[in-house]
């Protein structure tokens, strides 16, 4: 058996409704005005695509089957070092991208390399057993273990 | 082609949809139409990934199963509406709801919102193609093993330690159904099932609300659901917390209607496969699939047994996907349950996520308030046994969160808004069809404003 309700004053329930149309409108201006803002400021803004477009000139030269090394001179730790990885993970898929300190990254033939700023990457492979086998460009190296290089 | 991948699957889905869910007498056709069509893009994209992912399983390359599927769900929809379309099971028309004042205000809020939403949403996939974090992180990245011939299995590799090898695989496998079909991993595919799952989701809540409480609440409600944040952020996000929350819907949607048709045995079996194909999607679903189980089976009785007959297949492949492929991964510690320091990170995360639901003043929970206070809808609300799945895995997510393996503070923090979001629409539209009970000052407008708005 319902209860009947005390039926509400209509000059609450105009207030009430007017209150959510006015408030659920500017809401809406402004969570697309931040879309707006946040998209132009930062499109992609973990580079994901770009490293996909990068990475895509060397697919044909690795087998999909393939594990791919990974190192990288921003620590896994940090979000940009969390990115890098995901990002190279995503872009080389279906080849499984191994950090170096997985179990099985010693049989990866392949490695990449992501760095932040300029170095010597051929002698950041050469410290790993690397072979550097292309500068992507983009601080992104592709290496070869060195066994099969030579 | 992308986008007709999905398209493909909805049409699949229509036949479905028209065969199980119950027509109500009396209904204007815009929302039947708008309710067929939002269940069929959650039916479709569920059952074609599912049949999916059990053919490449099975040992089909993915083309193979890819079409497979497709026929498979088109030519088991077709036949069930076949059989069905003279037999189909009929709801009485909703009793007579409150009007509400400057109703037009709302309708004119809730188009601006609409559009608002649409827009910002485009312009997102627009810029980030590549959508949000756990989309490359996850959900995408999985998808990619999928739709490489022979690879698939690299999906669940224990090699992919941060990757989540776990997880369900629906939503990977509808995005890599749909790069399978198009012939290409283009973003598009992603994007196109981003979008369409998020007009799915509105469109379901705004069409069962109108089917139940009427146009003029439909408004209102739909004004309050896009003051939801979150439901800003995870649209364009190409995760799949969006696709879960209208299956969630969707599975609530067609169980509320079985009980309106009398616990029609069709509308149940719809409610099953759509609650199993969220348990397919993530573990939150899962959860709610044996929520709703247990809910309908207190509530129909024997009838729920058509719930299961309608969820059996999907939950089956869950089952055997859990034991026999996903790598083994603890998601509980109990000694966590024993440390207070966890439950207040866990009540503090929650809080926060609660508090971040809207922007004030726009939060939906506060106008939910609002108008509760003033329209101060009949008791019991009824019906209320809709809402027990959603708010019991509400509870299920605290408690796991509380008595996981990881930093409880990192993953309230991270992860309670995604869980909030699942539940918001089913409570929400709830909420207004308690309200759309009130009774108004001149309750004599009740029966004159029903007849306008149907």
């Amino acid at each position: 058996m319902k209860e009947p309700s005390r039926p509400a004053p209509a000059w609450r329930a105009k207030a009430a409704v007017a209150a959510l149309a006015a408030v659920s409108l500017y809401n809406a201006l402004i969570q697309f005005g931040l879309t707006d803002q946040f998209t132009s400021q930062y499109p992609d803004p973990y580079s994901v695509m770009g490293l996909q477009a990068r990475l895509s000139r060397v697919f044909g030269r690795i087998p999909p089957g393939e594990r791919v090394g990974y190192f990288s001179d921003v620590p896994f730790t940090e979000p940009a070092g969390q990115a890098a990885f995901f990002a190279a993970q995503y872009a080389l898929a279906p080849r499984i991208v191994l950090k170096e300190d997985a179990k099985t990254a010693n049989q990866a033939k392949y490695w990449l390399g992501i760095f932040v700023k300029q170095e010597d990457f051929a002698q950041k492979g050469r410290e790993r057993g690397l072979a550097l086998e292309q500068d992507l460009g983009g601080f992104v190296v592709l290496y070869r273990k060195m066994e099969q290089a030579q | 082609m992308s986008v007709l991948a999905w398209i493909t699957a909805a049409v699949a889905g229509w036949f479905w949809v028209r065969a199980l869910f119950p027509r109500a007498a009396g209904q204007p056709a815009w929302i039947r139409h708008g309710t067929e069509a939002a269940l069929s893009v959650a039916f479709g994209a569920g059952a074609a990934a599912t049949v999916f992912f059990a053919l490449l399983w099975s040992g089909l390359r993915p083309p193979n199963a890819a079409w497979a599927a497709d026929a498979l769900v088109l030519a088991g929809g077709v036949l069930a509406w076949l059989m069905r379309r003279r037999r189909g099971d009929a709801m009485p028309p909703p009793e007579p709801a409150a009007p509400l004042p400057w109703a037009w205000m709302a309708a004119l809020a809730a188009t601006g919102c609409l559009i608002a939403f649409l827009a910002a949403t485009v312009i997102y996939l627009r810029a980030n193609p590549q959508g949000d974090w756990d989309a490359w992180a996850i959900w995408n990245a999985r998808a990619k093993f999928l739709a490489h011939e022979g690879m698939w299995r690299n999906a669940i590799s224990p090699e992919l330690t941060e990757t989540h090898p776990e997880y369900p695989l629906l939503w990977s496998a509808a995005v890599a159904r749909a790069w399978v079909e198009s012939g290409s991993l283009e973003q598009a595919a992603p994007q196109a099932g981003a979008l369409l799952t998020s007009l799915a989701l509105v469109g379901l809540f705004a069409c069962s609300l109108a089917a139940i409480a009427g146009r003029q609440w439909m408004s209102a409600g739909l004004a309050c659901l896009f003051m939801t944040t979150p439901l800003w952020r995870m649209a364009p996000s190409q995760y799949a917390d969006v696709p879960l929350a209208l299956f969630l819907l969707a599975a609530t949607v067609a169980a509320a209607a079985a009980g309106r048709a009398r616990w029609s045995a069709s509308a149940l079996a719809l409610s099953g496969a759509l609650a199993s194909f969220a348990a397919f999607t993530k573990n939150e679903g899962l959860a709610f699939c044996v929520f709703l189980g247990a809910t309908l089976a207190a509530v129909a009785r024997t009838r729920a047994l058509w719930w299961l007959v309608g969820a059996m297949p999907g939950l089956v492949l869950t089952a055997l996907f859990h034991a026999l492929l996903a790598p083994p991964k603890a998601i509980l510690n109990p000694a966590a349950f024993l440390s207070f320091g966890r439950f207040a990170d866990t009540l503090a995360g929650f809080g926060a996520a609660l508090w971040k639901l809207g922007e004030f003043p726009a939060h939906p929970l506060l106008f939910a308030a609002v108008l509760f206070f003033v329209f101060r809808p009949q008791r019991p609300y009824a019906p209320l046994w809709p809402v027990a799945p959603a708010l019991l895995l509400l509870g299920a997510d605290f408690a796991v969160i509380w008595g996981s393996t990881s930093a409880a503070d990192w993953q309230a923090r991270t992860a309670a808004d995604r869980l909030l979001l699942h539940a918001v629409p089913v409570l929400l539209l709830y909420v207004f069809v308690w309200l759309s009970s009130s009774t108004q000052e001149n309750g004599q407008q009740t029966v004159a404003s029903k007849t306008s708005v149907r």
